[in-house]
């Protein structure tokens, strides 16, 4: 029993640590904390649905088209909301994603509907086995989506451009304007990036778990809890957080007991945060006086 | 905006509330206005947390779950006078607000976020497992009547009229924590915690204090919330109250004690005249609430109000 | 002459103003009497929120049923306004939106509200405010004991728990593996089938909870698996139930799966697949018509609701649908019998002496009865063979 729980925990840990990185992200350029996340994951669920149920595209095109749609909304969501809002009003900024999640919310529901879809696994339903632990194929694609992403994030940021300059206006926003970058340009593609890495997650995730215009702020919280125990700002940290998080979500309910298996995993988290308020990949940050 | 401005701001709010709830016959339309009052008693807690003291709370929920559970067990169990009940409800949630946010102490921003709704979630978790007490999600609570030493208070405008009495001890509680010491305390801790110690302020005390009298305010809204709503399950206390209660805050101005009344109505008000759009609702609401934040920043007290010193002063050529 | 007195100021205004007057005299002598033309009947269902598997379908049956009734002529000539608000499944909106209803609104009768809760809190006001009100809940506490204004369609869940425990006996099915949701729902069921069970001789060996949006349920499921339960009973409403299947299939669960009647839709078989094949789930009839006995009394009538329902939203219906048709059934048969004016109190008269046959079934109603007949075995235990659902009994 002990292997197949922890399968089942490394498969929706990884899940937490792919919403957890795109939170990280918008965080680390932004110092936002992005409500509306939940919602471009939502979106990535929703849309690869809508294009495998309602307009019959293949898989592989109708989740590439999903997660290049929750980036443009993400996209937009940072345009139309906050790209010309006073960067140092951080709780406005706050109020504008938590209006926007609503109104992403919202939108799904008019326009997608408001039932709950299973969308079709990327290789068949048919479970593999691997000695006496089955696997679904589908687990397999979400550890290879987060693999990769992982690797194209790492090279994003190291050796281009804009990621350098993400980089930088991550470390300090006033010097690097100084330097020539724009913030904006930073934080925009923060948000695009949340967007894709985010909708991929909601894609992976859908055949597993079902999608809904609804269920948006209860992943949001569980990809919030992953980045802050992993330290935000560190895409690393994210992963590892996700990975602790979907493990012990997975241990307490089949070992302490199913009806307070969250408790058993926030009750973690306050104990990490109390111990060690950066998290547990995170710098301790100098407080700025 | 100086806060003589806020405090004549919220006085006429306070005297607004009964005006308003004497000129409607409508039952449905004064109970909007009890909930909304009951809303602006926790908005003013959070007020003090946030706007005072820069202690962002996504927790609030658990207290005002504290305040009804605590009343309707006393009420229902004890048989304890209504009154009575609800102030003891109040006091335990201030003690478990000043409990709970020593160990949180260190903790700041996202951080501290992220720690509260953690405690919110542990609580709710609390509320809707522990049947016995709190009858759950299912069947959950039944609360019988208000009354006052023997006078029945279950009347709408008798709820409205104690409702607006708690609210009013609250504001002026609130304006007098503001203007006094503990308040410049407070708004020095906000400004930089390290420098306020630096200065010999115990900060430790001040986030407790200030938890405690946010609690405090909450679980009071709790306790009237039983009595009003008479029927109420663990769904109430989840975290969409909470985050309710940080838009409350935020939409009405958030360091001003009548932004939080203000932001308290709209928020209670908006859903209602929202339904008239259906199932556009939630996106309605989305948008207005974007709309609100990217014109008005600083929230609609804040900005009407500099809006209309605009406005007066002449336009400049 | 008289051509200039009427271009005199005090005539021109009078002229004026009559001519304002009397387009709104018209649209008010065309409201008044429009307003004796139409009935409201008032709806508040969870069309949102965990609640909306039942909100959704009932909200359906409501608009179609009245549609219908409207079609051949309304309400004893009067044509039905149906008024729906969204509780989101929320008590204290359920409440507001009654009084809404009833107060500012002024409907004839209200119908809903889709959760126990809900209409438990409801109930009084109901009484109170002496509206005829049918509410969908699956507690008893709605009609037992009986209030004058409330009545109630679905079969509770204690009808629900007793026919899958009869099921249990039957099948000699001692130790049970009870999985439900973390919700009002799940509780409820949860509650109600612990209390029952050891009257079927039944013991409830293992008891999981899940949340019903949970990715993955297979650590529940493994413990269920390593437990002596010879079943498993999962009470739950989506996604939870697909998840289940697909994870129990996953860990080569072998033991039979029921479930609550929340399941009994076709989705359970779209979206579980080869997984979904051998579950069981108790349900009322509306979701496999065609296999009811010939001679079922019910049989006519559930096809009815069954082919409207997919001529008009282009899907099956779920069978929650019945829960408001039924409602309007009542209404409709209750108000034939009234030959004065239909006012709230002439109807719930009216209410208590029909009897009528529902998609959820038999209402033999009474002073002392005010919801379906316990002996219309309102449930039949269906099973997914070759992708389909058949009735297993």
């Amino acid at each position: 029993m002990l292997g197949q729980i922890v399968v089942s925990g490394i498969t929706i840990g990884a899940i937490y640590a792919l919403i957890a990185i795109g939170f990280t992200i918008v965080f680390a350029t932004n110092r936002l904390v992005n409500f509306a996340h939940g919602e471009f994951v939502m979106a990535g669920g929703m849309l690869y649905a809508y294009f495998t149920g309602v307009q019959h595209l293949p898989i592989a095109p109708a989740f590439l088209l999903a997660t290049v749609s929750s980036g443009l909304i993400a996209w937009l969501v940072y345009q139309i909301g906050l790209s010309d809002v006073d960067r140092d009003n951080h709780i406005a900024q706050v109020m504008i994603t938590l209006g926007a999640g609503i109104a992403l919310k919202g939108a799904a529901q008019v326009w997608l509907g408001k039932d709950t879809l299973f969308p079709p696994a990327f290789s068949g339903q048919a479970p593999m086995s691997l000695g006496t632990l089955t696997v679904s194929s589908q687990a397999l694609w979400i550890a290879g989506g987060l693999l990769t992403f992982l690797l194209a994030l790492h090279v994003l940021l190291k050796y281009t451009r804009l990621g350098a300059s993400m980089r930088a206006v991550s470390i300090n926003h006033y010097a690097a304007t100084l330097m020539g970058i724009s913030p904006g340009r930073a934080a925009a593609m923060a948000f695009v990036l949340a967007g894709v890495i985010g909708g991929a997650a909601g894609g992976l995730l859908a055949p597993l778990a079902s999608t809904h215009y609804d269920n948006g702020i209860f992943l949001a919280i569980k990809g919030f809890a992953a980045a802050i125990v992993g330290g935000i700002g560190s895409p690393l940290g994210a992963v590892v957080g996700g990975l602790v998080l979907g493990l012990s979500e997975s241990l307490a309910a089949g070992y302490v007991s199913s009806v307070y298996k969250d408790v058993v995993s926030l009750a973690l988290l306050l104990f990490v945060l109390i111990l060690r308020p950066q998290g547990l990949l995170g710098r301790a940050l100098p407080q700025k006086l | 905006m100086s806060s003589a401005i806020d405090r004549r701001l919220t006085l006429l709010l306070l005297v607004l509330l009964p005006i308003l709830a004497a000129i409607t016959d409508n039952n449905f339309h004064k109970s909007i206005l009890v909930f909304g009052v009951i809303n602006a008693i926790s908005a003013v807690g959070l007020c003090l947390m946030l706007g005072l003291a820069g202690q962002i709370s996504l927790g609030q929920a658990a207290f005002f779950g504290i305040g009804a559970y605590v009343t309707s067990n006393l009420a229902t169990r004890a048989g304890l006078e209504p009154a009575l009940a609800i102030v003891l409800a109040a006091c335990c949630a201030m003690a478990l607000g000043w409990a709970i946010s020593r160990p949180l102490s260190r903790l700041h921003d996202h951080y501290l976020a992220m720690a509260t709704l953690a405690f919110g979630t542990v609580m709710y978790i609390g509320f809707a497992n522990g049947r016995d007490w709190t009858g759950g999600l299912d069947p959950g609570m039944s609360m019988p009547k208000l009354t006052m030493f023997g006078q029945d208070l279950s009347s709408m405008n008798a709820l409205f009229a104690v409702s607006w009495i708690a609210l009013t001890l609250s504001v002026f509680v609130a304006n007098n924590i503001a203007g006094h010491r503990i308040g410049r305390t407070l708004r020095a801790m906000k400004m930089s915690a390290p420098a306020a110690a630096s200065v010999g302020i115990d900060v430790v005390q001040a986030k407790a204090f200030v938890f405690a009298i946010g609690a405090l305010l909450t679980g009071l809204a709790g306790g009237l919330y039983a009595y009003v709503a008479r029927s109420f399950n663990a769904g109430v206390f989840g975290i969409g109250y909470s985050i309710e209660l940080l838009m409350m805050v935020v939409i009405g101005s958030l360091n001003r004690v009548s932004g939080a009344i203000t932001g308290a109505f709209i928020i209670t008000v908006l859903p209602i005249l929202f339904d008239r759009f259906e199932d556009y609702r939630t996106l309605v609401f989305g948008v207005t609430m974007v709309l609100i934040m990217k014109f008005m920043p600083t929230g609609l007290v804040d900005g009407l109000f500099s809006l209309g010193a605009r406005l007066l002063s002449g336009r400049r050529r | 002459m008289f051509h200039r007195a009427i271009n005199q100021r005090p005539f021109r205004k009078a002229f004026g103003l009559a001519k304002l007057c009397a387009p709104v005299a018209l649209v008010l002598a065309a409201a008044a009497s429009h307003a004796q033309e139409t009935v409201k009947i008032g709806g508040i269902f969870a069309l949102s929120g965990p609640a909306s598997f039942l909100g959704v379908p009932e909200e359906r049956g409501f608009r179609m049923k009245i549609d219908e009734i409207n079609k051949a002529g309304g309400l004893n000539g009067r044509k039905i306004e149906g008024i729906v608000y969204d509780t989101e499944g929320n008590t204290t909106k359920a409440a507001q939106q009654f009084r809404r209803l009833v107060e500012s609104d002024n409907v004839l009768a209200v119908i809903g509200p889709s959760s126990s809760g809900e209409s438990l809190i409801v109930g009084p006001i109901a009484n109170e405010l002496k509206v005829p009100t049918v509410t969908h809940a699956g507690t008893e506490k709605m009609t037992v004991p009986v209030t004058p204004w409330v009545f109630n369609t679905p079969p509770t869940d204690r009808v629900v728990a007793a026919h899958l425990l009869g099921v249990f006996k039957k099948r000699g099915i001692t130790k049970l593996g009870l999985m439900t949701a973390a919700d009002g729902f799940g509780q409820s069921g949860a509650n109600v089938v612990k209390e029952l069970a050891p009257q079927y001789g039944v013991q409830v060996s293992r008891h999981e909870e899940f949340n019903r949006q949970d990715a993955d349920i297979t650590a529940q499921v493994l413990r269920v698996k390593d437990s002596d339960a010879q079943a498993m009973l999962v009470w739950s409403a989506f996604p939870a139930p697909t998840i289940i299947l697909k994870n129990a299939a996953a860990v080569g669960f072998k033991k039979p799966i029921y479930n609550s009647f929340a399941a009994a839709s076709k989705d359970l078989i779209v979206q579980g697949g080869a997984s979904a094949e051998g579950t069981y789930v108790s349900s009322m009839r509306l979701l496999a018509p065609d296999t009811l006995a010939a001679d079922d009394p019910m049989r006519a009538i559930v096809n009815k609701i069954f082919s409207d329902y997919k001529a008009r939203y282009n899907e099956a219906p779920a069978t929650f649908t019945a829960h408001s048709y039924d409602a309007l059934l009542i209404m409709e048969a209750a108000a034939k019998k009234i030959s004065g004016p239909i006012t709230r109190q002439s109807l719930r008269d009216a209410m208590e002496t029909v009897t009528v046959v529902g998609g959820n079934g038999i209402y033999r109603l009474s002073p002392n009865s005010h919801g379906p007949d316990p002996e219309s075995r309102s449930m039949v235990l269906l099973v997914v063979k070759g992708g389909e659902w058949k009735v297993d009994e």
